[in-house]
């Protein structure tokens, strides 16, 4: 999983959101360091429903503006759920071999 | 329409950036115009399911005094619209003989079908998937040093063969097993629940 499909997929985890809403939701998440431009996200999204991990909750209507609402289903929470634990298991391993460097400058 | 509604507010003024209504409302319809246009570099369903959605997206990011989408953003949609063409089309094999052999995909491809019938540049996808064995025929004739009629009549029985070879599997499913929509000749009716007279 790319790390801007993590990202979605973390946005769409906390509530469901517009196209708009999950752009700004990345960029929050990410410290301002992922930007998702609409083709990039369209594209994440695209796959992310076909492979049934999010799904289109509902539309609203703004001043004749159409707002298209994205959740994530069961499947995507798990898929989630276990790329998180992935991570976490990673950042451990690399805390542990960082940690058993020896101190930089003694040399 | 959105442009005869600004016209009749007049000189009124959008609070938020301060311009004038008209102009506003001429920005966004350039905006929409200008999406609308990149949108093209994604197959035609997807832009009937998505267009209106992403140009909402697109007006929100860009601001409201945006009147075209910018260059990053439009290789944006050109990358990831071939990409989604790529992505919804049919496996190449079925496209192959589809193009080639004028076979029918699979029912679960007929949503890309009706696209690729309906697109404008359909004669040009096919031009372009023949265009290879075209080009082959004729480099062949420009190698070969013989006489021009025997050239030709070669290439033309070779054509030929290979033209009859590769259809004849449609014509034996056209003629023995047409495409239709009747049900065909219904036998009579025979219950399965009567004892058998004895």
């Amino acid at each position: 999983m790319s790390e801007q499909a993590y990202f979605v997929m973390l946005a769409l985890a906390e509530e469901p959101r517009h196209g708009y809403g999950v752009v700004r939701a990345v960029k929050d998440l990410s410290d301002d360091r992922v930007r998702l431009g609409a083709g990039t996200l369209y594209g994440i999204l695209d796959r992310l429903v076909e492979a049934s991990f999010a799904e289109a909750s509902g539309e609203v209507v703004v001043d004749g503006r159409l707002r298209r609402y994205y959740r994530l289903t069961d499947e995507g929470l798990g898929v989630l759920t276990a790329e998180t634990d992935r991570l976490r298991a990673l950042a451990r391993r690399a805390q542990r071999v960082l940690g058993s460097r020896p101190a930089l400058g003694g040399a | 329409m959105a442009r005869d509604e600004g016209a009749a507010r007049g000189a009124a003024s959008d609070p938020a950036t301060g311009r004038g209504v008209d102009a506003a409302s001429d920005d966004r319809a350039s905006f929409d115009r200008s999406v609308r246009f990149w949108l093209r570099a994604y197959p035609r369903r997807w832009r009937v399911a998505r267009a209106d959605e992403v140009v909402e997206v697109l007006a929100d990011l860009a601001g409201p005094e945006a009147r075209r989408v910018d260059g990053r953003t439009a290789i944006g949609l050109l990358v990831a619209g071939i990409a989604a063409r790529w992505r919804m089309r049919p496996p190449v094999r079925v496209v192959a003989r589809y193009r080639l052999r004028g076979l029918r995909p699979s029912a679960a491809y007929d949503a890309w079908l009706h696209d690729d019938l309906d697109g404008i540049f359909y004669a040009v996808r096919q031009l372009a998937w023949r265009a290879p064995f075209l080009a082959a025929l004729v480099a062949i004739t420009q190698m070969w040093q013989g006489p021009p009629w025997l050239v030709g009549l070669v290439a033309a029985v070779a054509l030929g063969l290979v033209s009859d070879t590769l259809g004849r599997r449609r014509l034996r499913r056209l003629y023995f097993h047409p495409p239709s929509d009747e049900l065909g000749h219904f036998q009579p009716y025979r219950g399965l629940d009567t004892e058998p007279q004895r």
